[in-house]
């Protein structure tokens, strides 16, 4: 157990738990083999959880846009893999074979839930630290990723010019959420967000939401009072872009969908610039409000943040697939040492 | 609602692209992967353009209200054709009712892709105009004489065909007038639902070719305005992916466009026609896709639609 708890250590998303909470988190793992030439994780499919190895070495590899594959990275005994899979449900982005036998651990996501109902604190800090690998990966593929558009993917410069009709936003109810939720034409909307709350615990959220409307073309700014918050889409269209020579469209965002995840995880400046592609009805909330929220209702907070933490895995998970597919040279360069899948 | 797929490139057998990959067309009708909640069994149609055939600037058009995963007609054409460019489209349809002020009426006229006559040029739509009923009586000042004669359906599409017919300088169009065309034509639809006060969401993913150079959309006007009794398979952004390479290749069920970089055949479909989608790149929302032959070669261009 000794050496098991030392080991998980060296592993980034581990390294900041205490010697109590390696501990706890040590009796979830179970054991995992494989021979030699064995496909642990195939690209593009769901995969079981955070691998350790133990012995053996595993090659991680890349299929290529036009067929074959590119080795990106090698491990060996404990070094980590898969650890993506406790946050997000998104198909890994490489293969992962073993180049010889394989043992060692493997930390499953149901594990991962037992853990949060058991340890919901040592859960919610395993993940943030996964959330915030994905943050830094996700602002390290974004550096490179206006040089890598070219020709084939110029996507031009936006033209938005605002709408000359009186937006429907005008009869929506944007004072209060509770309100704005029971506006007819939100009634039917299966809400993501929304559905994973009840109606009390809407309550408990409502007072620290702030409902905004930003207009076609308009980008969503930071105000002071959402410094450090997040984004709800309620209602209308949000897309995600850089803007350089040419605009890179990264995301595009829906009712129910959340952004300003990334910055929100790991406190600095957005990515990228929020521009409204239809008149749209946004909520945020603050820092300070989600610290209220964690005070007067800890399992809202939780259901929150398992919520923004799929988001920023999401969003790694498609910066990761646009960036693949538009030089898949350079990733090897970004992704040097221990691989992500 | 509906698939589409459109193939410009080296020579084909159309049964690989229809039926021979683990999400083909043909399955995307019964078992779609990108589209929740419906099935597209309203029936199947197809231009193809090919050397084999006798004119090969007109396409061979085929369209029948079978299901096709039974049509052995449809297979055995498949099994025997190959192209140089194809337009095929699986029809979906609300199962009861109307919806978007669709009216279900499962007809071959009301099949995609729609090609009226002295044109080469075919197109085909994954998506739905709503209230459609209403424009329509503004859209026939728009519509050149001899092309609204030719409407023979009820759908939104063959409407949407004859605006962009209509749009364009002559009938046999260079790529920079079909564009222009495709623009032309959103814009005065979304002029006239400005006018008319509707705003709720319609996805107008268009697949336009003339069997030389292709046009697609991924564009949902008002995405995010939804209505009340809205289907699930529109409240995601349609999809709209596209693979590239010298050939399309493969054994089995394992195809995929293989010799990038070499740019000499594209697949333009509605979602991916192998599960494993590593081969595939997805065209941004809000975009406007154009290829063109040069030479051997395909000339790639995306634009942002923005209306």
């Amino acid at each position: 157990m000794h050496n098991l708890t030392e080991n998980l250590k060296k592993i980034t998303v581990f390294s900041e738990l205490s010697s109590t909470e390696l501990r706890q988190l040590s009796g979830y793992f179970q054991p995992f083999s494989c021979d030699a030439g064995t496909r642990i994780i195939a690209q593009a499919t769901s995969h079981n959880g955070l691998y350790l190895i133990l012995t053996g070495s595993v090659e991680v590899r890349l299929k290529i846009f036009g067929g074959g594959e590119l080795s990106i990275a090698k491990l060996k005994a404990f070094d980590a893999f898969g650890e993506i899979s406790l946050i997000s449900r998104y198909p890994a982005t490489a293969n992962v074979i073993a180049e010889e036998a394989v043992s060692g651990l493997l930390l499953t996501p149901i594990s991962m839930e037992t853990i949060s109902v058991i340890y919901p604190q040592l859960a919610d800090k395993i993940k943030s630290a996964i959330a915030l690998r994905c943050c830094q990966r996700s602002r390290l593929l974004l550096k490179h990723l206006p040089s890598k558009i070219n020709h084939q993917h110029s996507w031009s410069e936006p033209t938005v010019m605002k709408r000359a009709f009186v937006s429907e936003i005008s009869t929506f109810n944007i004072t209060d959420l509770h309100h704005f939720l029971k506006t007819p034409q939100l009634k039917p909307l299966p809400i993501p967000f929304f559905n994973a709350l009840h109606q009390d615990e809407i309550d408990i959220l409502n007072p620290w939401v702030k409902l905004s409307v930003v207009y076609r073309g308009d980008d969503v700014k930071y105000s002071p009072t959402d410094e450090n918050g997040f984004y709800g889409l309620l209602w209308g269209a949000v897309q995600a872009v850089i803007l350089g020579e040419h605009m890179v469209k990264v995301s595009t965002y829906g009712p129910g969908d959340l952004f300003g995840t990334i910055e929100y995880i790991d406190r600095l400046p957005p990515p990228y610039r929020y521009v409204a592609r239809e008149d749209a009805v946004y909520l945020s909330v603050s820092e300070k409000g989600m610290v209220n929220i964690k005070n007067k209702s800890p399992a809202v907070w939780g259901k929150i943040m398992r919520l923004l933490l799929a988001s920023v895995g999401s969003q790694m998970s498609n910066i990761n697939w646009i960036f693949l597919q538009l030089n898949i040279e350079d990733v090897y360069k970004v992704s040097q040492g221990k691989s992500h899948v | 609602m509906c698939r589409a797929l459109m193939y410009l490139g080296q020579t084909v057998s159309l049964y690989d692209l229809l039926y021979k990959t683990d999400a083909s067309l043909v399955k995307q009708s019964y078992d779609p992967r990108y589209m929740h909640g419906m099935q597209n069994l309203a029936g199947f149609g197809m231009s193809v353009w090919s050397q084999q055939f006798s004119d090969v600037e007109k396409p061979l058009l085929f369209k029948s209200i079978a299901l096709p995963f039974y049509d052995k007609n449809l297979e055995s054409i498949a099994n025997k054709v190959k192209g140089e460019c194809l337009l095929a489209h699986v029809r979906g349809m609300p199962y009861e009712g109307d919806q978007l002020g669709m009216r279900n009426v499962i007809s071959q006229q009301n099949l995609h892709p729609f090609v009226f006559e002295d044109t080469n040029v075919v197109l085909a739509h994954n998506g739905a105009i709503s209230n459609m009923d209403i424009l329509k009586t503004a859209l026939i000042s728009e519509i050149k004489p001899q092309y609204f004669s030719q409407i023979k359906g009820s759908t939104d599409t063959e409407w949407l065909y004859a605006l962009f017919l209509s749009r364009l300088p002559s009938l046999t169009p260079n790529l920079k007038e079909m564009i222009q065309a495709v623009f032309d034509s959103l814009e005065i639809l979304r002029n006239m639902r400005n006018e008319r006060g509707i705003s709720s969401f319609s996805p107008i993913n268009l697949f336009i070719t003339d069997g030389q150079r292709l046009i697609a959309t991924r564009y949902v006007m008002d995405y995010g305005h939804y209505v009340p009794g809205i289907m699930d398979a529109h409240l995601a952004y349609h999809s709209l992916w596209y693979t590239l390479g010298k050939a399309y290749t493969g054994a089995g069920e394992h195809y995929e466009m293989r010799g990038y970089p070499e740019k000499s055949s594209i697949i333009v479909s509605s979602e991916p026609l192998t599960i494993d989608p590593s081969s595939w790149i997805k065209v941004p929302e809000y975009s406007l896709l154009a290829v063109e032959r040069d030479g051997d070669t395909l000339d790639l261009q995306i634009f942002d639609v923005d209306l």
